[in-house]
């Protein structure tokens, strides 16, 4: 049967169309590793591009210098979140303004790995899923510092957080509360919303154990915090934490000087943080 | 010399120090323009505003403006030049040894010039290195272990050559080994993370010092840690001190951490100039505080004396400069009679 140009403009935008919010929303997650932070959040997504079933997303980083090893992280991460929406067609990442820049670009279009990218970087981690999973065991330990700190102002202390499960602790996003069940007394946390339900999702993408039964607190390995060692483990992700902070302030800072644009304020989380 | 309000004299070293040349005319390439650009991204980025310069003047300054910012203006006693080549970056070097060897030769008193070696250079870098002693009787040397140098994207200082040159610089008395391990101004994976060689080398060649150059910004904790194991590893603060002004509860932070793993017979100053002046840099740290908080958590007090060893007496110890003898060279000579005129008035 004969068609016209008007059926299959239809046809297109039926199968395909994919609007600008869909695309962003895709891509909410996408993380700067590094930072642990959305790259969308951090103000690093240029733009997006749509013909039809057809995506360009274009980003750039705070500095020329800027790690190869992570950009192509991200940008493998943006281009594989775009193809979750359904009727897309074709995904294409640019990377701008970087010392690798065509490298990165052409590598994760072309679906190739990291170590196929830049041959003279050995590496045994092709598609870099081991530093993927560091970067996402600091972003974990991190929230836990916030977390286990804001348990410390509302007056647990060790033995209590330590008995914690997970099942004791409900987040409530829209009333902004964390609430924890302490033997049947429900205490509210302040300020600490995001971290809390950050540090369930990284736990969960490291695949630890999530049973309602298991230990709140257990660390990067999936071992139980014991009573008596929380000031070591304080110390330690208390360091993680604030190696991100200071990275995050710094590229932030860089990013904004480099393009004279603000990125986007998280001023809840920075508060929490703090 | 800084003093105080009470008037107590502060013996002050600046670590790291450059006299570099990224004007237009000697860059090589894109990256030649990427770099210095970059670095100015950092300057403009944590200095005051009263402390900005133009992309000109920061591109190439002369060496009239780099004393009065050092020891004029900027508190300095002494200053340690350090010494970056990216030689495929720029025509004649972006800031090597022979073009800071201009500023020691007209100021040999304020100035400590440092080398360099990249051990993928082999025979050859071993002869350089020789050279540098020979010519200008280095007591230290600055390593960048992610340059670039043709297809290869950075070395380790674990590696076996690597050792070569460690030896080397052990038999002919170069005992501070700077290791920049900071932000990733280089690119590949290497660098972007990992400290890990300097905790190797330092355990290997316990008589040199590891002074790893930004506390290992990007991965502190990492450094720490590896800090605390080997008592032959020293934290540069280029880097992270700028952030007392924008960020002070950041910079407290890091502070405390340093003091708590390290402690402060081991932190050294520098103000990586001309990336940021020594002036404010030296004015804000003197003035201050640890929060109370961090003091409890970390008993990291920031009492006068660590400020007095972090700010030059650290730096005096690891090269052999007593602080009496080297302020009684300097008071009074024209840079110093200068400052006295400047604060004067």
């Amino acid at each position: 049967m004969p068609h016209s140009d008007v059926s299959l403009t239809e046809q297109r935008t039926q199968q395909g169309a994919v609007t600008e919010n869909q695309v962003y929303t895709a891509i909410a997650d996408v993380l700067d590793p590094e930072l642990d932070e959305s790259l969308v959040k951090l103000g690093f997504i240029d733009s997006v591009q749509i013909d039809g079933a057809d995506v360009t997303i274009i980003f750039k980083l705070p500095t020329f210098w800027c790690a190869p090893n992570f950009a192509y992280l991200m940008a493998s991460d943006l281009k594989k979140q775009v193809h979750t929406l359904p009727g897309v067609r074709q995904v294409r990442v640019v990377l701008l303004d970087h010392c690798a820049d065509e490298e990165v670009t052409n590598g994760v279009n072309q679906n190739r790995s990291f170590a196929e990218i830049f041959p003279e970087e050995s590496t045994e981690d092709p598609y870099l899923e081991d530093l993927r999973r560091t970067f996402l065991r600091k972003g974990f330990l991190m929230r836990q510092d916030a977390l286990i700190r804001a348990l410390l102002k509302a007056g647990l202390d060790e033995p209590q957080i330590a008995a914690l499960r997970l099942r004791d602790m409900q987040i409530d996003e829209r009333a902004n509360q964390v609430l924890i069940n302490v033997n049947g007394n429900v205490l509210s946390l302040d300020n600490v919303v995001q971290s809390a339900s950050k540090y369930l999702q990284r736990r969960s993408a490291l695949a630890l154990s999530m049973l309602p039964d298991d230990a709140l607190i257990i660390d990067d390995q999936g071992v139980p915090l014991q009573a008596g060692h929380l000031k070591e483990f304080l110390r330690r992700s208390r360091s993680i934490r604030m190696n991100i902070m200071f990275n995050t302030s710094l590229c932030k800072g860089l990013f904004q000087t480099r393009y004279g644009t603000q990125t986007a304020q998280t001023p809840v989380e920075e508060g929490e943080m703090l | 010399m800084y003093r105080t309000a009470t008037g107590e004299e502060v013996f002050v070293v600046d670590c790291h120090s450059h006299f570099w040349d990224a004007s237009p005319e000697n860059q090589a390439n894109k990256y030649g323009r990427g770099w210095i650009d970059c670095f100015y991204a950092y300057h403009k980025n944590l200095s005051p505003a009263e402390y900005v310069w133009d992309l000109t003047h920061y591109e190439k300054y002369s060496a009239d403006d780099m004393v009065h910012d050092q020891f004029v203006k900027g508190y300095v006693d002494l200053a340690i030049l350090q010494p970056t080549y990216l030689i495929d970056f720029y025509k004649n070097g972006f800031n090597t040894i022979e073009q800071n060897s201009v500023m020691k030769k007209a100021y040999p008193d304020r100035y400590i010039l440092n080398g360099a070696f990249d051990p993928r250079d082999g025979e050859k870098g071993l002869d350089y290195l020789r050279r540098q002693k020979g010519e200008w009787n280095i007591q230290g040397v600055k390593l960048y272990t992610a340059e670039w140098r043709g297809s290869s994207k950075g070395y380790k200082l674990s590696d076996p050559e690597s050792y070569r040159f460690l030896e080397e610089c052990l038999k002919l008395g170069i005992k501070n080994i700077h290791v920049h391990k900071g932000p990733t101004i280089y690119p590949l994976n290497r660098d972007a993370f990992d400290v890990a060689d300097v905790d190797d080398a330092a355990s290997m060649f316990t008589d040199l010092n590891f002074i790893v150059e930004h506390a290992g910004l990007p991965r502190i904790e990492d450094f720490c840690w590896i800090a605390t194991q080997e008592s032959n590893v020293y934290a540069g603060l280029a880097v992270v001190l700028p952030f007392i002004h924008s960020r002070p509860r950041y910079f407290a932070d890091v502070m405390a951490n340093l003091l708590f793993w390290i402690g402060p017979d081991k932190i050294l100053f520098g103000s990586d100039y001309a990336i940021w002046e020594p002036k404010w840099l030296v004015e804000q740290f003197m003035a201050f505080e640890m929060p109370e908080d961090l003091k409890a958590e970390y008993h990291a007090e920031l009492t006068m004396e660590d400020k007095r060893k972090i700010m030059g007496l650290n730096a005096a110890r690891l090269y052999n400069i007593n602080p009496e003898e080297q302020m009684a060279k300097v008071r009074n000579d024209a840079l110093s009679q200068q400052a006295r005129q400047l604060y004067a008035a």
